[in-house]
């Protein structure tokens, strides 16, 4: 079956993760300008021509970014996986892609962040507590990490 | 908790798994695994929790409705009920469901063995929970949950017109579900681009993820917006602030309808965060139930983009009766979004014809959503016409109009994922029987409710309104009556999938790892998945449906793909190079 496979070749050109977001951005770059022209008559909306300039130039840069950055995490990533899988990085390995792992920071960052948002409510025995939670769990949270040495 | 059970794995049990991979169990499991499995598993349960607490707020206002004058509910609980239930199915449900599907087959779908930031994850999901409590604690407090429903119009939501902390509550409850949208919607993005198998590119992603790619880029683009109004909010509800309050001070006042532009410019992405997750499940449902790659696979993709482009330019159209919006503009970029979104129906039906069509529960639910989501769709863009949205809106045509499409799309769809992945989640199918029975009371349920109220809308009952009387006339009261009825029957709709799901826990039919000869990847891995996914190298990746063709070697439909998606020559993205298993 596999000969009559055409062959992975490597990738040229904008990479296409690029050019999903060139396209928001540029159709985010002419709808703000149609909207601007419509609206002189009447007086410019800023929020919506805000929002939409803030759109654009946020699609464009990621588009940007990943076109500059992506065939090179890719890359890593790929090796990284290889280098695991020919057994010559262990799977637990600090630099290895994928360890799951247990970690009770995340539900203390939940309950700690659910606290503090509550005392916007409820007044500041219950944020006391929350933030004071939050903490701890974001520290123990980047402690975690640090040993691991990823994520 | 059956989701979450430790099982053994498919038709080869693996070895005594190494130290670090040994899980906790039971609800430890839940509380502390990183498994983007585990934490999928969660944010399905957590949501279809929701789902029965919002749907029961639904059934007590159709209950309250039933008849003229009724007593039932007053005035002040039933602004609660619907700004719960609103928000509880939009916010907490349907989005989350989506997401915890996502968290699940996404890094299967593309050959990966986790998503790229597992704790993080795990972080999405806590807030996401926390979040949703915190808005629903407000119905302990003194005045009662938020009451001015589920988009918050200021003035109505400032600090002298909705007073209490159940307000607060709302604002601070959206928001840290809004964060943790935005960390699952990186998170996404970042395993979707970065972790896919070697031969996996971007045209031969399926369409799921493809459409998750779009819903988490919108996150992204609109989510701080609504953050950024919610801090405002709250500032002039606490702070003294002024920003949506037109009391003129020193010459100067702030903007009430601001609130509505920034609530939409969120508010619209946000329908299409909802439903295009469930265009890409009944995508891949009607694929694998037609034994047919997806008809125009590269048109659907386009379409999606399409429609995630003009979703952002189009939020006005809920503001057409404010009087200070671009009609004209809006307007027709607004039916413009009719045409990507007719382009998917013909993927549909194309996918279809001339497939060996199989339909199971899942497939009834599917095409259960084509019909209904048509009929949503027929009535949006009659409701983008501002001719007829100055005279139907905040009527009952609109509440009609948008559970056609979030429960007629959304939630059919909904459906028909649970039961095509379930043997996947699980390792068992649910009975084919049951879930059909669902199909049939939900499908006949829902439209008894919502249909009949298209035409209580044109006769003129607003929407919001807790009672109406006998003057109304007997048109009002039968009408109201049929769809109070109808509202049982979709209730009771429920009790079968509950029971379907007990019963499956219990002794329901262990399956293989590609129960339905699926194409796709997830179902290449025992089922249900163990720790790091894949037991076995991967099949060779080059078409969309990577299985069917490894399953079905020398199957003409292997030569078609290759033709239209699987082109070694470059075009197709970054990662043909990637590594992976094969
Ligand atoms: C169990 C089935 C359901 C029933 C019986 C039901 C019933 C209702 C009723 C009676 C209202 C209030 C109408 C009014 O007074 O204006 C309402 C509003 C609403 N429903 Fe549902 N519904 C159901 C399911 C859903 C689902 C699945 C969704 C979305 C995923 C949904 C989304 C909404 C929204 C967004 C509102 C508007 C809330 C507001 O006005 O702020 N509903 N529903
Ligand atoms: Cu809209």
């Amino acid at each position: 079956m596999n000969e009559q496979l055409a062959p992975i070749e490597p990738a040229t050109g904008i990479p296409t993760e690029s050019k999903v977001f060139y396209a928001l951005g540029t159709f985010a770059v002419v709808i703000d300008i149609i909207y601007v022209l419509a609206s002189i008559p009447g007086g410019i909306e800023w929020s919506g021509t805000v929002s939409l300039a803030a759109t654009a130039v946020f699609s464009l840069f990621f588009g940007y970014f990943l076109q500059r950055s992506i065939r090179r995490v890719q890359a890593d990533v790929e090796d990284v996986e290889a280098r695991v899988e020919s057994g010559e990085l262990a799977e637990d390995a600090p630099e290895a892609l994928y360890l799951p792992e247990t970690s009770i920071w995340p539900l203390g960052i939940g309950v700690g962040a659910g606290l503090t948002f509550a005392g916007l409510g409820f007044g500041w025995w219950f944020a006391l507590p929350g933030v004071a939670i939050l903490v701890h769990s974001a520290i123990g949270f980047a402690h975690q990490s640090r040993e691991r040495g990823r994520d | 908790m059956t989701l979450l059970d430790e099982r053994s794995a498919g038709e080869t049990p693996p070895a005594e798994p190494p130290p670090h991979r040994r899980q906790p169990t039971g609800i430890l499991r839940w509380a502390t695994s990183s498994d983007h499995k585990v934490v999928g598993a969660a944010y399905m349960v957590t949501s279809i929790g929701f789902y029965l607490i919002g749907g029961l707020m639904g059934e007590a206002m159709r209950a309250q409705l039933a008849v003229p004058d009724n007593k039932l509910i007053d005035n002040g609980a039933y602004n609660q009920l619907f700004t719960l239930h609103g928000t509880i199915m939009l916010l907490f449900f349907l989005g989350s469901f989506a997401f915890g599907v996502a968290n699940f087959i996404i890094p299967l779908q593309i050959g990966a063995r986790d998503m790229a930031f597992q704790r993080l994850n795990q972080v999405s999901y806590w807030l996401y929970l926390s979040g949703g409590l915190v808005v629903l604690s407000g119905a302990f407090t003194e005045n009662g949950a938020a009451n001015f429903g589920w988009f918050a119009y200021t003035p109505l939501s400032d600090g002298i017109r909705s007073p209490g902390v159940g307000g607060d509550l709302w604002i601070a409850g959206v928001s840290l579900v809004g964060v943790s949208g935005i960390l699952s919607a990186v998170n996404f993005i970042t395993t979707m681009i970065t972790m896919r198998a070697k031969g996996m590119t971007m045209f031969r992603l399926p369409i799921f993820c493809w459409n998750m790619l779009i819903v988490s880029v919108l996150i992204l683009l609109t989510f701080p917006v609504l953050t950024a109004a919610g801090v405002m909010l709250y500032a002039d509800r606490q702070f003294g602030g002024h920003i949506f309050d037109a009391t003129v001070i020193n010459g100067v006042s702030g903007v009430p309808v601001l609130w509505q532009q920034l609530f939409w410019f969120f508010g619209h992405p946000e329908v299409y965060i909802l439903i295009l997750p469930y265009f890409g499940i009944v995508t891949e449902v009607i694929s694998a139930f037609s034994r047919k790659p997806v008809f125009a696979y590269k048109g659907f993709v386009f379409a999606t983009i399409t429609i995630g482009a003009l979703s952002v330019a189009v939020w006005a159209h809920h503001m057409y009766a404010t009087g200070v919006v671009l009609l004209p503009f809006f307007s027709a970029l607004t039916m413009l979004i009719a045409v990507p979104t007719g382009v998917k129906f013909f993927n549909w039906c194309g996918t279809m014809i001339g497939g060996r069509l199989s339909f199971t529960a899942s497939m009834h639910f599917a095409i259960g959503f084509l019909l209904c989501f048509v009929i949503g769709g027929v009535t949006g863009v009659m409701l983008a016409s501002p001719s007829l949205d100055l005279q139907l809106t905040d009527t009952y045509f609109v509440v009609a109009h948008f559970h056609y499409v979030l429960f007629g799309g959304g939630v059919f769809a909904l459906f028909a994922g649970i039961y095509y992945w379930y043997p996947k989640f699980t390792g068992k199918k649910l009975h084919e029987g049951w879930g059909k029975l669902q199909f049939w009371l939900q499908f006949v349920g829902f439209n008894m409710t919502f249909f009949v109220q298209h035409l209580l809308g044109m006769q003129g009952m607003p929407r919001r309104t807790a009672s109406y009387t006998a003057a109304d006339g007997d048109l009002f009261r039968y009408l109201n009556l049929v769809s109070s009825i109808g509202a049982l029957i979709l209730g009771a709709s429920t009790l079968p999938f509950l029971w379907n799901v007990y019963r499956t826990w219990r002794r329901g039919e262990v399956v293989g790892r590609n129960p339905w000869d699926a194409g796709t990847l997830e179902w290449w891995a025992p089922s249900p998945p163990p720790i790091g996914n894949f037991d076995r190298a991967l099949p060779p990746i080059r078409s969309e449906r990577p299985v069917w063709d490894a399953e079905h070697p020398g199957h003409e439909a292997l030569a078609e793909q290759r033709h239209g998606t699987g082109r070694a020559d470059g075009v197709v993205g970054a990662s043909a190079s990637k590594g992976g298993g094969s």
